[in-house]
């Protein structure tokens, strides 16, 4: 499994780290970054969580 | 500088206005109005990206929506519980089982309209249209009757136009307080029935769902009443003016209208370029807390008020090429029309599935109509077309 995201788009709305903290951190302008671009597979339900927070639609999953 | 950013032509037209204040500096002192304007897309970003030094605390909205909706709630934990309970409603894959009622909606209010078109008449499409749809929608999904739909049309509008009130508007004499304090406790006695109503009979909608959250039990009564206001007003009357832009932009650049009304995938970029080219939150106010701060080199002192100009940011030319031109075809970068970091736009996907549908529909049926008159522009925070006349030619 592996995270992307586009930060172009990035409205730093900040739910992608509640829906998945150990994944997603906002860097200091508030704009989401990867902690963990290839996650553990328990974490796929949170990180789902993520993809449908985000405002922005902004984070892609892929296998 | 002493700039009357509330002021009638100011609304009309911010425009060159908000250039040269960027001119100026990206933190600029408004001595009319007592409040330091920040210009920029980077200091924008930065100012919201800081909720605790830069708070909703202490600013207008906070009085129009009361200090228990969660717009207004600056810390961190309390806000993110409280709007997590409609998160998932607001979500893509939650609305896009929304699109066909849309439509349905849009088509039946555009059958009236589309008729007098086509006999000649000269239409106010913000009054008849516009400003209708994304009421009725929110209303619906809110679970409100049909029959008070026009009530809180109303409502809305009043509370809208205290948003757009200067910091220093009197609250003893200014009419459009005065109005707004009535309308305000008038929807929210009316919300409170609701309330009181979905504790015994719960149903699918966004009452419901606050009213028996795990958060929503914990709560107050007053505060259930505040953060369903807050809901309702913010689904309405910024998207109703969303719409209004798009269709006079559209009517301004032909060549544009012709192409997305050719090839409907085009529709959505070019919406999007609306909100930032005309965003309809123009203003944002936020207080200086926890002492003097300073922004690009301006010491601001603590307690200061802050018009975070989010409509000067989107032209910035800074972040944009050519910033002022309407370029459907610039590559993407994220805007600032639907706010920025926590207290970014919950409805945005709403926002976003409603303007795609009603102007899809619009230019489906009467792709040629004209803006035919004086386009009337209302309140400078949340800033749209209030009288909008159009025709067919």
């Amino acid at each position: 499994m592996r995270v992307r995201v586009e930060r172009a788009k990035c409205m730093a709305s900040g739910n992608c780290v509640l829906a998945a903290p150990t994944v997603f951190r906002q860097d200091e302008d508030g704009l989401v970054e990867v902690l963990d671009s290839a996650p553990a597979a328990e974490l796929l339900g949170q990180i789902e969580d993520a993809v449908r927070a985000c405002p922005a639609a902004v984070i892609s999953l892929a296998n | 500088m002493d700039i009357d950013l509330f002021g009638r032509e100011t609304v009309q037209d911010p425009w060159p206005l908000l250039e040269s204040l960027r001119a100026e500096g990206a933190v600029v002192k408004n001595d009319r109005v007592g409040t330091w304007m920040v210009t920029t897309d980077a200091q924008v970003r930065k100012v919201l990206n800081n909720p605790a030094r830069f708070t909703v605390d202490g600013c207008i909205g906070q009085e129009v929506f009361g200090p228990e909706a969660f717009i207004t709630i600056d810390d961190k934990g309390a806000h993110d519980a409280l709007r997590g309970i409609w998160q998932v409603a607001f979500q893509r894959g939650s609305l896009e089982a929304m699109r066909g009622f849309i439509t349905d909606l849009v088509d039946r209010m555009i059958d009236p309209v589309e008729e007098r078109l086509r006999a000649g008449e000269t239409v106010d499409a913000e009054a008849d249209l516009c400003r209708h749809l994304p009421a009725y929608v929110i209303a619906y999904m809110l679970g409100v009757p049909k029959e008070h739909r026009a009530d809180i049309v109303r409502w809305s509008d009043d509370i809208g136009e205290a948003v757009g009130l200067p910091p220093n508007a009197s609250r003893e004499s200014d009419p459009v307080w005065l109005r707004a304090r009535q309308s305000k406790q008038e929807l929210a006695d009316y919300l409170s029935a609701q309330i009181a109503h979905r504790r015994v009979h719960p149903g699918d909608d966004l009452i419901s769902q606050i009213v028996h959250s795990e958060v929503g039990r914990s709560l107050p009564h007053e505060a259930l009443v505040a953060n369903s206001r807050q809901l309702l007003f913010a689904g309405n009357e910024t998207t109703a003016k969303w719409l209004g832009h798009s269709l006079v932009v559209l009517a301004e650049h032909p060549e544009v209208r012709h192409r997305v009304t050719a090839d409907p995938s085009r529709l959505v970029p070019a919406l999007e370029e609306v909100i930032r080219w005309q965003p309809v939150s123009m203003n944002l106010p936020r207080k200086v807390r926890g002492g003097d701060i300073e922004v690009a080199g301006v010491v601001i002192p603590d307690g200061a008020e802050l018009s975070v100009l989010l409509g000067s940011a989107n032209r910035d030319p800074e972040r944009y090429d050519r910033a002022d031109t309407f370029d459907v075809d610039r590559p993407f970068k994220a805007h600032l029309g639907f706010g920025y970091g926590m207290h970014g736009c919950l409805g945005v996907t709403l926002a976003r599935l409603e303007t795609e549908v009603v102007i899809a529909r619009v230019l489906a049926r009467v792709p040629s109509y004209e803006v035919v008159g004086e386009v009337l522009y209302s309140s400078f925070s949340l800033r749209g077309p209030s009288v909008l006349p159009i025709a067919l030619r």
